[in-house]
Parts: C-alpha cells; sequence; structure tokens
C-alpha cells in the first residue's frame, strides 16, 4: 500500500519539509518560528505580508486568562504534574465549534458565504442568509462582558496602519462588520478580524480553526506548564466545594424518586414504544424502574 | 502586583455541581451506594448501565446492553484506534497516556460509526432496507451461529417487532446498534461512550503486546509512504 506525502523526508545530510531543503532553503530564509507553523498550515509565504499577518493574529488571540474555559482545562489536565497532558489534552477541545478555533473557521466560512451571495443578495441580505442557515448564530459577533471586543479594536489599529488593509478580504470584513452591526444588534468580535486576515494570506477556510489553535497554543502552554508546579490542589477537592444536587440515597430496587436528567432518559425503540408492552424495548418515562431489576 | 480583569466581575457559581455521583467516604451512584448496592451485587456492566440511564437493568436489559459490550468490544490491530494504540505503546507512551491516546483514536472511531447506527435505525424503524454497511462482507459458519442466537435472544428481549432477523447476516457493530437502540440509547453522545469503554480493555491488552522502543517490530511501510515534491 502506497500513500504519497508532500510533508517531508529524513536523508542523510539534510531533512526536507514541504518541498524545500531545510538546511539549504528554510534555514537562511525562516526568520521566526511561525513561519515553519504557517508552512505545516499550507501558506506559502509568497507575499512577504503574510508574516505580518501571523504575527498580528498571534498578538491578537493572546488572551490567556486563566478562567478562559479551555485554558482552565488545560490547568487541571496539568494539575498532576504532567504540562504535556494540560498542553495537548485540553487542544482537544480545538475541534469544539462553541469557542475558539471553531468559531474562527466558523467565521471564516461565513464571509466565504457571504462573498459568494452578496452580488445576489446584497450584504446585508447575505448576512442575514448566513445567520439563518447556521440556525440564528453568527460567528464573528457578540462580545460578552465589555461594550466592544478589545482584541478586535487592538487588530483594527494594528492593521490600519499596514498594507495588510488594502487586502480585498480585511476590506470585506470590514464592511461585514459595519452591516452586521446594525443587522445582528451586535458588536464584531476577534473572530471577524483573523478570518479576513486569514483568508488573505490564503488559508483556505477550514483550516482557519487550525490556526487558531495555533496562535491560542502559547496560553495552553504557559498555563499547562504553571499548573503542573501550582495546581496540585485541583487534584482533589473537598465537598465544601461540591453542590450535591444528585438523586437521595436509596435501595436497590428502589425507582429514583425523581425523573433522571434528560441526557439519561431513553427513548421509545425504533419499531415504536411498547408494542408487545413489555421487555426492554418498552422503557419507563423518564428511564424509570420497571418492576424486575437486577439484584 | 495583583491585577483585576474582565472575568473578576463575571457571576460565577461558587461550586461545582454533583449530579450523579455523591461524593462521600464511599460515593453513590445515582443514589447506590457503591460499596454496598453495588460492588459484589450487580456485574459491573449493570453498574454502568445505571450511571449512563439512572437506573439498573432488567434481567433482561442486562443480558442485551451485555451481549451489545462483547459484540463491540474488539478492534483488531489492523483498526485504526488499535494500530494507534499499539505504535504510541512502541513508541514508548507512558502508562498513564497509553489510555488516553487509545480514547482519543476510539474517540474518532466512535463518531465515523454514527452513521451505521443512524442506518441501522432507519432499518429498525422500516424507512429503509439493511444498510450495506451494516452488512457483514464475509460470513462464515460462526457469524450465521452466532446470529442465530442473537435474533432468538432479541426475540425473547424485545418481542416479535424488535426481533434481530436471521438475515441479512450482520457485522458485529451493526448487531451492536440493533441492541443499543432496541434499549433506547440512541444518542450519539452514549452510542460513543459505550463503545469507547466496551474497546478500550481489549484494544489496550493489543497495545500492551507491543515492546516500548521495538520500532523495527513495526511496520514502517505500512503504508509505503513516498515523499514527492510538486516542483
Amino acid at each position: 500500500m502506497k500513500i504519497e506525502t508532500r510533508v517531508g523526508l529524513i536523508q542523510a545530510d539534510d531533512n526536507r519539509f514541504l518541498g524545500r531543503s531545510v538546511c539549504e532553503e528554510l534555514y537562511p530564509t525562516v526568520t521566526d518560528l511561525g513561519e515553519l507553523w504557517g508552512r505545516a498550515l499550507g501558506l506559502t509565504f509568497a507575499d512577504p505580508l503574510d508574516r505580518e499577518a501571523l504575527r498580528l493574529c498571534a498578538l491578537a488571540t493572546t488572551s490567556p486568562d486563566a478562567r478562559v474555559w479551555p485554558l482552565k482545562l488545560s490547568r487541571l489536565l496539568s494539575s498532576a504534574g504532567e504540562p504535556v497532558a494540560g498542553y495537548i489534552g485540553a487542544q482537544l477541545l480545538n475541534s469544539s465549534r462553541l469557542m475558539g478555533p471553531g468559531v474562527g473557521r466558523g467565521c471564516a466560512e461565513a464571509l466565504c458565504f457571504v462573498a459568494d451571495r452578496e452580488e445576489a443578495l446584497g450584504l446585508e441580505g447575505a448576512l442575514l442568509a448566513w445567520k439563518e442557515r447556521s440556525g440564528g448564530r453568527m460567528m464573528g459577533f457578540g462580545v460578552p462582558l465589555r461594550p466592544t471586543d478589545e482584541r478586535l479594536r487592538a487588530l483594527w489599529g494594528w492593521v490600519e496602519v499596514s498594507p495588510l488593509s488594502a487586502r480585498p478580504w480585511w476590506q470585506r470584513g470590514l464592511r461585514v462588520a459595519e452591516v452586521g452591526r446594525r443587522v445582528f444588534g451586535a458588536e464584531p468580535n476577534i473572530a471577524l478580524g483573523l478570518a479576513a486576515l486569514m483568508l488573505d494570506a490564503g488559508l483556505p477556510a477550514d483550516r482557519c480553526g487550525l490556526a487558531i489553535g495555533l496562535f491560542t497554543g502559547p496560553a495552553f502552554l504557559a498555563h499547562a506548564i504553571e499548573a503542573a508546579a501550582t495546581d496540585g490542589a485541583l487534584r482533589e477537592l473537598s465537598s465544601a466545594w461540591i453542590d450535591d444536587r444528585c438523586a437521595p440515597a436509596r435501595a436497590r430496587g428502589e425507582a429514583l424518586r425523581d425523573p433522571s436528567p434528560p441526557a439519561f432518559r431513553r427513548a421509545p425503540p425504533p419499531w415504536g414504544a411498547g408494542l408487545d408492552g413489555a421487555g426492554p424495548g418498552a422503557p419507563t418515562p423518564g428511564g424509570g424502574a420497571s418492576a424486575a431489576r437486577s439484584p | 502586583m495583583r491585577h483585576a480583569g474582565l472575568f473578576d466581575a463575571l457571576p460565577f457559581a461558587s461550586r461545582l455541581t454533583a449530579a450523579v455521583i455523591q461524593p462521600g467516604p464511599l460515593p453513590r451512584i445515582f443514589g447506590l451506594s457503591v460499596g454496598l448496592d453495588l460492588a459484589g451485587q450487580v456485574p459491573f456492566h449493570a453498574q454502568v448501565w445505571l450511571s449512563l440511564t439512572g437506573e439498573l437493568p432488567t434481567p433482561d436489559e442486562a443480558e442485551a446492553f451485555s451481549w451489545a459490550l462483547s459484540l463491540l468490544s474488539a478492534l483488531h490491530i489492523g483498526r485504526c484506534p488499535t494500530h494507534a494504540a499499539g505504535l504510541a505503546r512502541l513508541a514508548g507512551a507512558s502508562d498513564a497516556m497509553l489510555p488516553a491516546i487509545a480514547a482519543v483514536g476510539l474517540g474518532q472511531w466512535g463518531e465515523a460509526e454514527q452513521a451505521l447506527f443512524t442506518a441501522v435505525g432507519d432499518w429498525m424503524a422500516g424507512r429503509s432496507g439493511p444498510p450495506a454497511a451494516a452488512i457483514e462482507p464475509a460470513p462464515d459458519a460462526e457469524v450465521e451461529a452466532s446470529q442465530e442466537r442473537l435474533s432468538a435472544a432479541t426475540l425473547r428481549w424485545f418481542g416479535p417487532a424488535g426481533a434481530l432477523p436471521a438475515r441479512p447476516l450482520l457485522r458485529p457493530e451493526a448487531a451492536a446498534a440493533w441492541l443499543l437502540l432496541g434499549l433506547g440509547i440512541q444518542d450519539a453522545a452514549r452510542l460513543q461512550i459505550i463503545a469507547l469503554w466496551a474497546r478500550l480493555p481489549a484494544t489496550l491488552a493489543e497495545a500492551l503486546c507491543q515492546r516500548p522502543g521495538a520500532v523495527l517490530q513495526h511496520p514502517g511501510r505500512l503504508p509505503d509512504y513516498v515523499y514527492v515534491e510538486d516542483r
């Protein structure tokens, strides 16, 4: 079984990475770690401005508050003393569509969707079409806790004085921000700026989430390292820190007094509930007990 | 110097919420003591059922659930999660990380498998015929005998409406899907938990047979990666 790879090769006198010699081509030209990460994402850096785009994205996403949920996860997983567990384990959350990288990807996809339909629907119509398609959620809008997103304000300021501001997706992002603010009644957030910069740099929309995962990596790493040394107390919290809403003590054979939470309930069998009125194909409402239980 | 931030003003809950496992010297799961009501009193798979549904299973439910777990449990070394776990062990994964690595692979496997579960559900509901992905491509006498046993058991558990047909002969995971869906576990979250839990022991057992550092024992050319450049 053969599979072609374009990623890399170890040779006796050199290594090759994404079509280039590490010693002969990358060593004299790569000026920072970000460029290797950018190449891994698929950027070619044909335009030197792409390096600046990555740099600004990384700075704008440096929001490393320990109470940001994925970062707290990094600390929890590191609290036994192994930072690798927190640094890598917590980043499995990067596949979430709820926060972080998933939002960036969704926002990039939204920008592409809007671009494809703006001519036919107008910008406002295209935005509304995306909102409808995404179930009412417009990624790139909404700023909790403060009136506007300080990260986006900073990014706008940085880009405004840079040639990056002339790039097409950035310009579109500014227009989307302006119209979206009115249409959605919500302020734009950092995801909008990041998505525009990354699309301008040539990243496909479906890699923008991975890119944001890369940009936020330093915060995960720093928290993981610190927590491995300091957060041992989190390994076991006393019951004083726990609000006990569990089912009260009961005897085996005695049903729950309250229905189990919805996530634990059972559905009727696919062939229809209680056709024969017995057996496990006819679960009682709320996952409740039937007469005969295991001993 | 201490700095204040936006999160300082958030009205966070002050405590964690326990909903399933009641803390204590002898914890309780959905109200049943692990030391008095569960240990030595019910098979462990019945306790797992309790954790996932809030109630202990009836004898029929316990038997059907156990049957489903067995059918799901064995992903051979050629299947990605077990291959990955073995590779991780060979490459020196720590004892602490090996189960985590295997779980990542099993989670991905379980997610991809949801399409099969959905298709089996459609078949059970009469919305479609047996899905091609559910049918065992190379059935033998053991597969036939296994399905014969299971058909008879499902008739006993579920009645005629929920009895597994004798044909076509199904892959084990499709037969497991029939059982779990019939038992009323139909959401992806619990189906994936069950599949992962069922598979983890055998997957890790296979991994433990790899000797850390014995890198040449791994078929490095399976697949045979060929590095190419486009320029």
